[in-house]
């Protein structure tokens, strides 16, 4: 008796600790957070921690953004109760906070029954939610545009008991603020795409439906001044870019260009950003040789020239005459430094440039990773050797006949009439050489990139992200200023864009399974 | 004989009793809980067993959780070094435990266990089991000898009346309430708003036991008031209005500009290092409505105001006061310095430390601390956590001066850091310092300057360091690379 009154006892204490852990983790099911950084004209000045608390009634949530300033210090709190909401960009223009959202009372909510479901599907509503708020925390003005939606294949039951509302905008959604004047907003659905400018009371200037070629997908979202771009890309071609231009303060205005050199070739981009000396957009990347196929798939197939040259174009004001465009070819034979195929003759490399800044004098660089490439000579021997025989030289044959290996980044300077020279190799973690083939096409090349721009310093730094480390290069001091290993006695370490002239350097501790973030100088 | 002669020996006995007075360390390595209460945290985890209290089993396992976090807190405190046995702090503070403890035989039969927390906050806390602890902050804040017995008098009531012991008992018992049950249980019944409902459900119990807390405080204050009355210890209403502004030491302007500290090292300055050059929302006016603090309701302590209005009339009337001696003062405000700087804290350590220079303080060890705080932060700049270092706040949190110190510590350029370092190696003040602290210096200058940046580069420093100076409390700092 004894040892059942005690067992009833014991369980019954596991019931009361139970129900306590099991509420707390029950509630903290509901709780979902979204960080995001908070940019005005290309700086980041805040972030947002968006957090949807807890169900509020049927079709509605509570929530919570906190704003923090650049240095990660909270500053305040607004909470409110709205629909189903995901957080897509938030922008920042004379103390007012736009926030761009995606809401709904179907997607992304979980139905207990298949008949709430189809309930709530036969009503579903959704739009993208603009909110503007003040610096005293007060919700200055809400909008919604209704914005049609196709549920998803996997819309419906996904759990024994649980039915959830499954899909998302045909496009995405971007925000950025307009110099002096309000925001730009751009998004497309499954019917339209749109680009809508307000002022900062959050009252709508104009809405425009973006018309592009058949087929394209909304890029990117930049202004300079009152005078809003957008870019497209058309996907029946790898390289097919255009820029439509609206101007924030004129409903009339309009801009149109497509990316196309003067002989026809189309233009691969790797970067459409502003110019920080002017502000002026700007677009840069490959000129593609129409005559090698355009293919790059592969190293191998890169370094036959299906690449013409690099190039940048400047719109440099609201008319097409204001846009100069500067193309550097290595096809014709004109470079010194480079060989038809765009070989640095110098270093016997390719460099595969996967983006470009300007500097504060009109200069555009160019960095990437350079390689080598080399004839795998013993494979080839083998194919012949075995050729009498069947399956060997097909094995062969299917590692390719050619490896690259990894070299320095590599810095090309154009100038604004379009002479190429070389500025600097910078030295990188080192690599060994990988077979190429349609498996792994570029995967030897692990490095990524982002640059830092400093106005007030006018100097822009380099950041690559390599398989070790972190190589952090100054165009002002010319050479790698810092370099952080990835992990480091136990403790890993990643940087990511912060506050003009800054790093945010995050650094998690395996050991202790703690997390540190830093705003560091460059 | 020389007419000079005794002149000469005058002049040789005050640089020698200097000599000495710098030399005498603030308090040794050994000084530091984790070493010189080993043994009572051996014992102390063994005695202080959780008592049975309560029949029914689930109630006195909550409490014995309750009971062994206390246990627990206490001999982690002690293993983190969070508490300092040196000897004439630990001692001014006992002397007046003892005092109180003598006049009050009846209410305090055994005399209680002292612990000075290293900890800057103004603050002083009783843990029950006959514990009461004392913050250097509050000792560092004290003006009077009466103004720090009343915050001991006060802690001691809290033994006394057993509120620490009744706090533990009644959250075990709320903890294991049948309504606690209910309300839980009726949080995950609800379909919406569970968050705010579990809100509540905490905040009740936090209500229920801040007014309790409220209560006793205002309890605690007046039994206070009784012991130092039998004690001959007066009693002033106003230093609970002193203490209503305690913290407030971020916010007080410096005499002179933030360059003249600087320049009066011969340290080039540019004031635009000064001037935040950010575009972020820290440069904007701001006004959110804070409601994330916490609710006046569930404040434990009545404010200072209140507590000055219920004991006022109860102010001994031409009262004299005793200061707190000068070097117990000027020794508990370098302890606490030298902790922030130790837990990398640099700008309320740099901003203490100009604080003192505006009071006149020419003692060199402040000189030996600057120097401290600029390899520091150009080390930390070298380990990318300057930011850190700094601890950037929010501009409306401290006065134009401190914000100004923390932005110039931001952005001062790091060439401007490293000559700074190289500037301040040089200077005047290490001709008298002591042993430990020159050896203080080629630590941080292996850390910051060295070449080689290298983990090993830096243990054998540190080691090199705590091989000639095993008794340093700097040894603390050199540990965290020796490790």
């Amino acid at each position: 008796m004894k040892k059942a009154l005690s067992a009833i006892l014991l369980l019954l204490t596991v019931c009361v600790a139970h129900a306590q852990k099991k509420v707390f983790q029950e509630v903290g099911e509901d709780i979902q957070s979204q960080v995001k950084a908070i940019y005005q004209d290309n700086s980041l000045v805040g972030y947002v921690v968006f957090t949807q608390l807890e169900k509020a009634s049927a079709d509605s949530f509570n929530y919570k953004i906190t704003i923090m300033d650049e240095n990660l210090n909270d500053i305040g709190v607004v909470k409110f109760k709205e629909n189903k909401l995901f957080l897509y960009d938030v922008s920042f223009e004379q103390d007012v906070l736009c926030l761009a959202y995606f809401k709904s009372n179907f997607y992304y909510y979980e139905f207990p029954t298949k008949k709430e479901y189809k309930a709530a599907q036969d009503n579903e509503k959704s739009s993208i939610m603009t909110q503007f708020l003040n610096l005293d925390g007060k919700i200055i003005k809400s909008n919604d545009i209704s914005v049609k939606v196709t549920p998803s294949p996997y819309s419906g039951k996904v759990a024994q008991k649980t039915f959830v509302g499954s899909g998302s905008l045909k496009q995405s959604v971007m925000l950025h603020n307009v110099q002096g004047k309000g925001f730009a907003l751009l998004y497309g659905d499954e019917s339209t795409n749109r680009v809508v400018a307000y002022n900062t009371s959050g009252t709508e200037l104009f809405t425009k439906i973006v018309e592009g070629e058949s087929n394209f997908s909304l890029q990117s979202l930049l202004t300079n001044g009152q005078y809003i771009y957008v870019l497209l890309k058309n996907h029946k071609n790898e390289a097919n870019y255009e820029v439509l231009g609206y101007h924030a303060a004129d409903a009339s205005y309009t801009f149109k260009y497509i990316f196309k050199d003067k002989k026809g070739n189309y233009l691969t981009l790797h970067t459409f950003g502003n110019d920080p000396a002017t502000g002026n957009v700007f677009a840069s990347g490959f000129i593609l040789d129409e005559n090698k196929g355009n293919s790059y798939d592969l190293p191998k197939y890169f370094a036959k020239g299906s690449m013409a040259g690099i190039y940048t174009i400047n719109f440099n004001g609201p008319k097409k005459s204001d846009v100069s465009e500067v193309y550097s070819y290595w096809n014709d034979g004109s470079q010194s430094l480079f060989n038809k195929r765009g070989r640095n003759l110098e270093s016997d490399t390719y460099t595969k440039y996967k983006g470009a800044f300007k500097d504060f004098q009109g200069n555009t660089y160019f960095y990437g990773s350079s390689y080598i490439k080399r004839t795998k000579i013993g494979s080839i021997i083998g194919t012949v050797v075995t050729l009498p025989l069947f399956w060997p030289p097909i094995a062969i044959a299917s590692a390719g006949y050619t490896k690259v290996k990894i070299q320095n980044t590599v810095l090309v300077k154009q100038t604004p009439k379009g002479v190429l020279s070389v500025e600097n190799s910078i030295d990188a973690d080192h690599g060994g050489f990988y077979r190429t083939n349609a498996f792994n096409g570029w995967s030897f090349d692990t490095r990524s990139y982002y640059t830092a721009t400093d106005v007030e310093k006018k100097n822009t730094h380099l950041i690559i992200n390599d398989k070790k480390n972190i190589f952090i290069y100054s165009m002002n001091g010319k050479k790698v200023v810092r370099t952080i290993p990835h992990k480091e006695n136990g403790t890993y370490t990643y940087v990511f864009p912060a506050k003009e002239g800054h790093i945010m350097v995050s650094e998690y501790n395996k050991k202790a399974k703690s997390t540190t973030v830093s705003i560091e100088s460059l | 004989m020389s007419p000079f002669k005794p002149l000469i020996t005058a002049l040789l006995a005050i640089i020698s009793l200097q000599a000495i007075a710098q030399n005498k360390s603030l308090y040794s390595f050994q000084d530091l809980s984790h070493f010189y209460y080993k043994k009572q945290k051996d014992s102390l985890s063994k005695a202080w067993i959780c008592p049975a209290l309560y029949s029914e089993k689930k109630t006195q396992k909550k409490y014995k959780e309750i009971w062994d976090d206390r246990t627990g807190f206490l001999t982690g405190a002690i293993d983190g070094d969070n508490f300092i046995h040196d000897g004439e702090v630990y001692n001014y503070v006992d002397g007046i435990i003892t005092e109180l403890v003598k006049a009050n035989k009846q209410s305090i039969p055994e005399k209680p266990l002292l612990l000075i927390d290293r900890s800057s906050s103004v603050n002083a806390y009783a843990l029950g089991k006959n514990v009461i602890v004392v913050n250097l902050g509050i000792v560092a804040f004290s003006q009077t000898k009466e103004e720090l017995a009343l915050v001991i008098a006060h802690e001691l009531s809290h033994n006394i009346m057993s509120h620490p012991d009744n706090a533990m008992k009644q959250r075990a018992e709320w903890l294991t309430s049948d309504e606690y049950e209910k309300n839980l249980n009726a949080v995950l019944d609800s379909k919406y708003e569970r968050l705010s409902r579990l809100k509540k459900v905490i905040e009740t119990y936090s209500f229920s036991r801040s007014k309790h807390q409220r209560y006793h405080e205002s309890e605690a204050d007046s039994m206070a008031i009784v012991l130092l009355k039998k004690c001959n210890i007066s009693f002033n209403a106003d230093y609970f209005l002193r203490l209503d502004s305690s913290d407030i030491i971020y916010q007080q302007h410096l005499k002179t500009p933030i360059k003249n500290y600087f320049t009066a090292y011969n340290l080039p300055f540019e004031d635009s290092w000064t001037k935040r050059r950010s575009k972020g929302l820290s440069t904007k006016a701001y006004s959110f409505k804070d409601t994330t603090g916490v609710e006046d309701s569930l404040k434990t302590h009545p404010d200072c105001v209140e507590r000055y209005n219920k004991t006022k009339s109860l102010t001994t009337s031409g009262a004299k006061y005793t200061s707190v001696p000068a070097n117990i003062h000027d020794k508990a405000q370098k302890m606490l310095i030298w902790n922030m700087y130790s837990n990398m804290s640099l700008t309320p350590c740099l901003f203490r430390i100009l604080l003192e220079k505006d009071r006149g303080n020419t003692d060199e060890w402040y000189d030996f601390m600057l120097y401290n705080i600029i390899t520091g932060l150009y080390f930390a700049d070298r380990e990318m956590h300057r930011f850190n270092a700094i601890g950037v706040v929010q501009k409306e949190l401290t006065s134009k001066d401190y914000y100004e110190l923390q932005t110039l510590l931001e952005q001062i350029p790091r060439e401007q850091l490293e000559q700074y370092c190289k500037t301040l190696q040089g200077a005047g003040f290490w001709s008298h310092m002591p042993s430990s602290e020159k050896a203080m210096k080629t630590l941080m200058s292996t850390l910051a300057l060295d070449p080689d940046n290298s983990d090993k580069n830096k243990t054998r420093a540190a080691k090199e360091f705590t091989s000639g100076n095993e008794n340093s409390m700097y040894c603390e700092f050199a540990q965290m690379f020796t490790k």
